[in-house]
């Protein structure tokens, strides 16, 4: 792996520095990065800033051997910017134009923009230089770390990551209302509207190892709203 | 006249009647050369009812009946069922207002000057050396018009066919297959094959053949006469870009792949072998690549 070529992120992230955009869940080392690991982006214009990130990459394709892989999705507006060396994933760039979709939360629309509008700048320090990267606001990457652990924890145990950098950066009871508040704002989960939900999850056999508190939870989300429902009937005719 | 500021780019079309016909490769030239205008198509059209045709261009023009009946009756005698078709982006609209009342209507200052000139040139002219009004060209006024009139010529989605984005990421020719997925890869130049048309115009096919083999390379290692050849065989019909022998001599000049502000404007291929690539677009610039004596080319591959 040593002979892997290093990619420049801080040339990167300085040719991207005026657009409007946050890195979410900076990982801990950054700007050094583990071969295969991705950088979560959300920016409002996906094409100007993967084409940054393009014309930067040409000098990889060209000098290094570096191949590029660009797939978009273009239903979520999501478009992964992949550097392999060989067959290796050495870096991905996740790019999304607005929110990512998730499966079993759903997120208002203009958290989107909330999220940018409320963005910090953040000095990096790399060796000698310094450069300055978009992220989140501090409230917002507690949600998003939240939500993320929210949609893997099932299926992806290290997710629990996120889980504990919640509880350790939630440090009084007012950061706890502000982050209830904020996350109840802006985020549903799945099944809340759509009674069938849990249903379809069980049909799409995607509930195959949960424990029993999970489907507890998930039968009285199934149920709860049946038994308003019912719980009003009852007071009507009363 | 009243000029309207308009930064915005606009497509027009010129339509060149079978009485021009003789003149085409200097008419094509002038329009090429013309300032902030930028040829994107130039195609043949070919219709039995040269009159309906006629009929159909006029028919969203703001000037009276009479002057369009009086200005293309020379037109509905020809016998000829072609008219060449020339898209072009104009890169700077001047648009004014012009005409009274019910045909006050906006028009390109540009695009007018531009036709003037075209049919001074090369309208019939009276024996006192003072042009004849049988028009050689006809022009739109506006990008509605544009729209109005490549329906007619047989594209279904209108100027749409020809401003579409095949991909959401980079700058992509409108006649590539839109595609979300590519790979940017540095290849041998050898592995890189092209399409290139065989045969006369009456009968043709289409073959893969190795880059050395086409008419582009040829053109570059002391052969120019195969490509000059190349393009007047097939132009119009099936090579419907504007491409001429000068129009590559141009861009041989000072060229340098992938430099400022081309840096996106990859050579795109398929895959159509395994590690054998097929040119969609670029074979003019990877020919000069190979002719520089490039060994390897950065390409983008579809999937």
């Amino acid at each position: 792996m040593d002979n892997i070529p290093k990619i420049n992120i801080a040339e990167i992230f300085k040719e991207i520095e005026d657009l409007n955009y946050i890195l979410i869940k900076k990982p801990e080392h950054f700007p050094a990065y583990y071969t295969g690991s991705d950088l979560d982006i959300i920016c409002d214009n996906k094409k100007e800033l993967i084409q940054k990130i393009l014309i930067i990459g040409n000098v990889y394709v060209e000098k290094h051997n570096f191949e590029i892989r660009v797939s978009s999705n273009e239903n979520t507006k999501h478009t992964k910017v992949d550097f392999y060396f060989g067959e290796m994933l050495v870096l991905r760039f996740d790019v999304h134009e607005g929110l990512p979709k998730f499966k079993n939360v759903k997120i208002r629309d203009d958290y989107s923009n909330s999220l940018l509008e409320n963005k910090q700048k953040l000095e990096i320090k790399d060796k000698e230089k310094t450069f300055t990267i978009n992220i989140p606001a501090d409230i917002d990457e507690l949600i998003f770390r939240y939500i993320e652990y929210y949609e893997w924890f099932e299926r992806r145990p290290d997710k629990l990551k996120h889980l504990k950098y919640v509880e350790d950066n939630i440090k009084n009871e007012n950061d706890k209302k502000t982050f209830f508040d904020r996350l109840h704002l802006y985020m549903d989960l799945v099944g809340k509207d759509d009674i069938s939900a849990p249903a379809k999850q069980f049909k799409q056999n995607k509930l195959v190892q949960t424990n029993i508190k999970t489907k507890i939870k998930r039968e009285l989300k199934y149920h709860a709203p049946l038994i308003y429902k019912t719980l009003i009937k009852i007071k009507r005719k009363l | 006249m009243q000029k309207t500021p308009n930064n915005k780019s606009q497509h027009c079309v010129f339509i060149l009647w079978s009485n021009g016909f003789k003149h085409a490769p200097e008419i094509i030239d002038i329009i090429r050369n013309y300032p902030e205008i930028e040829i994107q198509k130039v195609f043949l059209y070919q219709t039995d009812k040269i009159k309906k045709f006629i009929d159909q261009v006029y028919a969203n023009d703001d000037i009276p009946k009479v002057h369009i009946r009086k200005k293309t009756k020379y037109i509905k005698k020809s016998k000829n069922p072609n008219v060449a078709v020339v898209l072009a982006i104009n890169h700077r609209p001047e648009e004014i207002l012009r005409g009274r009342g019910e045909f006050r209507h906006i028009e390109c200052q540009r695009v007018k000057d531009l036709k003037d000139k075209i049919r001074n040139q090369f309208n019939p002219k009276k024996a006192d050396g003072s042009r004849i009004e049988e028009h050689v060209i006809h022009a739109t006024d506006s990008e509605h018009h544009v729209d109005y009139l490549l329906r007619v010529l047989g594209y279904k989605e209108g100027l749409q066919h020809f401003t579409k984005t095949p991909n959401q990421i980079i700058p992509v020719p409108h006649h590539i297959k839109s595609f979300s997925h590519f790979t940017l890869k540095k290849v041998p130049i050898d592995s890189i094959y092209c399409h290139i048309l065989t045969g006369t115009r009456h009968s043709f096919s289409t073959e893969i053949m190795p880059l050395k083999d086409s008419p582009h390379y040829k053109f570059l290692t002391g052969q120019p006469e195969i490509y000059e050849e190349y393009i007047k065989e097939f132009s119009g019909i099936y090579i419907t870009d504007d491409y001429s022998p000068q129009k590559f001599s141009n861009l041989i000049k000072d060229f340098s792949y992938l430099s400022p502000p081309h840096e996106l404007n990859y050579i795109i291929t398929d895959e159509f072998q395994l590690n054998k690539y097929v040119i969609r677009n670029g074979l003019h610039r990877t020919a000069i690549l190979k002719s520089q004596g490039y060994k390897e080319a950065l390409i983008l591959i579809k999937e």
